[in-house]
């Protein structure tokens, strides 16, 4: 979650994101949106770092493609309406006309077809969150039953489901889904999982223990399966199994499917525009520094600061030590840290 | 100086608060002093029994104390921060006079002093970001329109 780098740039071509991705040169993974510039540079870097460096992929932030879905879903379920509070004005009317003692039968089937017809546009709207709501399933770690998720089935799952997203308000979603790259953090969870544990048996067992401490697993319907369930999830391991263990979850708990970290900081910028007309590189730097010694208040990285959670050796992690800290002593002190390990 | 024992000190006094009728004058006579003499000694062991009344406000915490730690490497810490957050250099202006009255530092002499911190920040992150490269392998990427610039972003999950 740290904020590595932060440039107020005159253009955002693939060449000016080369530049900056080039000094990471143990970078194996990117998510972004579908910005040509960004994937045009991950591309020129992956090619680039090719003989020294482990693979880079670039996925395709997902958070987007959830975005746009509930975009559409919220306007499709505020055209819904429409006719639902037709019906509801016809039937009143019918109402009406009964308790002042006059015969309403007449309206009877243009209620009843009101009434048909909001209930269709319900139907409808439903059916399309459910495809999507399949779609989304398709983006987890896991699937419904504890077992990993892979490419061939998060594909399947998405071509079941699309169908039902023909409309022209969903061309986005699809085109989105249709992008490969959105699937690239499974094909990446999967290599990384055979070099954390190469024993299938014991890879998929380990999985499935982290799935149940982590995940949300639904009640079984088999009530016998509970207990089971709670051995191999709560039980203690020892020796290689416990060591296996900490490695897949390692692997699983650093499985980026999307860039919330920079859409968090996009949010602190943004407050930023709306207090002041300028933005100015130096101010950029004063908040980079600022969030990345801020304190997370809550979550798994709770009282730790980005910097602390990414291994930073520094001598401190207060934002006004660290500012008024000398950097060529920064320098010589992460230096020395970095020849130690 | 007292002549009388402690005993004799609680007995008059239990005499007095008693409220029996004579029970003060009795006591006077037993032990050979003045009834004076006797619900004066209730009134001493009344105000040794009583809780000690609240300290006064330290002079520590007390708002003029305040005012002067808060000194300009506090004002100028203050002015960073808020800024850093995202706060405008005239609501950092207006806060600073909620604490200080009129000696409260004006919105350029903020800025002067953000900007100072600001090129700071530069010289620090220089030192940190290198520090950072090699233990990177997740890199989100993301592009923000600001109007005239482009600010773009690299994050790490």
């Amino acid at each position: 979650m740290t904020a590595a780098f932060c440039v107020n740039a005159a253009d955002h071509s693939a060449a000016t994101w080369e530049k900056r991705l080039e000094p990471f040169d143990r970078l194996e993974f990117a998510v972004s949106d579908a910005a040509k510039g960004i994937a045009a540079a991950v591309s020129r870097t992956a090619a680039a770092h090719a003989a020294t460096a482990p693979p880079l992929t670039h996925g395709l932030d997902l958070f987007h493609t959830t975005m746009e879905a509930h975009r559409v879903l919220a306007r499709l379920w505020r055209k819904a309406e429409t006719p639902w509070d037709r019906a509801d004005e016809l039937e009143a009317q019918a109402v009406d006309l009964r308790r002042r003692g006059i015969d309403s039968r007449g309206r009877n089937p243009a209620v009843a077809a009101a009434r048909r017809r909001a209930t269709a546009a319900f139907e409808d709207v439903e059916r399309q969150e459910a495809a999507w709501r399949r779609i989304r399933a398709a983006f987890d770690l896991f699937g419904p039953d504890g077992r990993l998720n892979d490419r061939a089935w998060a594909e399947a799952e998405i071509a079941a489901a699309l169908p039902e997203l023909s409309g022209p308000e969903w061309r986005k979603v699809r085109d989105f889904l249709a992008d490969r790259r959105g699937l690239n953090f499974l094909d990446r969870m999967h290599r990384r999982l055979e070099a954390a544990e190469p024993d299938p048996r014991r890879r998929d067992a380990m999985a499935w223990r982290w799935w149940g401490r982590h995940g949300r697993p639904d009640a079984p319907a088999d009530p016998r399966i509970a207990p089971i369930r709670a051995v191999a999830w709560r039980r203690p391991l020892e020796g290689d199994e416990r060591a296996s263990y900490d490695r897949v979850a390692a692997v699983l708990r650093d499985t980026s499917r999307a860039s919330s970290a920079v859409e968090c900081m996009d949010s602190v910028l943004r407050m930023q525009q709306s207090r002041h007309r300028r933005m100015t590189q130096s101010m950029l730097d004063l908040k980079r520094l600022y969030w990345n010694c801020r304190p997370f208040r809550s979550g798994p990285r709770k009282a730790a600061c980005p910097y602390q959670a990414l291994g930073l050796p520094l001598p401190t992690f207060d934002f006004w030590e660290l500012l008024r800290s000398d950097p060529d002593r920064l320098t010589q002190t992460l230096s020395a840290q970095a020849n130690a390990l | 100086m007292d002549t009388l024992s402690i005993r004799s000190l609680v007995c008059n006094a239990a005499a007095v608060f008693s409220e029996s009728y004579g029970a003060a004058t009795r006591r006077a006579e037993e032990a050979g002093c003045s009834r004076q003499t006797v619900y004066e000694h209730a009134r001493r062991v009344e105000r040794r029994l009583q809780p000690p009344a609240p300290e006064p406000e330290s002079a520590a915490t007390a708002a003029p104390a305040v005012a002067a730690t808060f000194d300009e490497a506090t004002r100028r810490r203050f002015a960073a921060t808020a800024c850093a957050m995202g706060i405008s250099l005239r609501q950092v202006e207006d806060l600073l006079r909620v604490v200080l009255g009129d000696d409260g530092p004006d919105h350029s002499t903020i800025g002067r002093w953000v900007k100072e911190e600001s090129a700071r920040a530069a010289a620090v992150l220089e030192a940190l970001d290198a520090g950072c490269v090699e233990r990177i392998s997740t890199l989100a990427l993301d592009e923000i329109f600001f109007g005239g610039g482009r600010p773009w972003w690299g994050s790490s999950p």
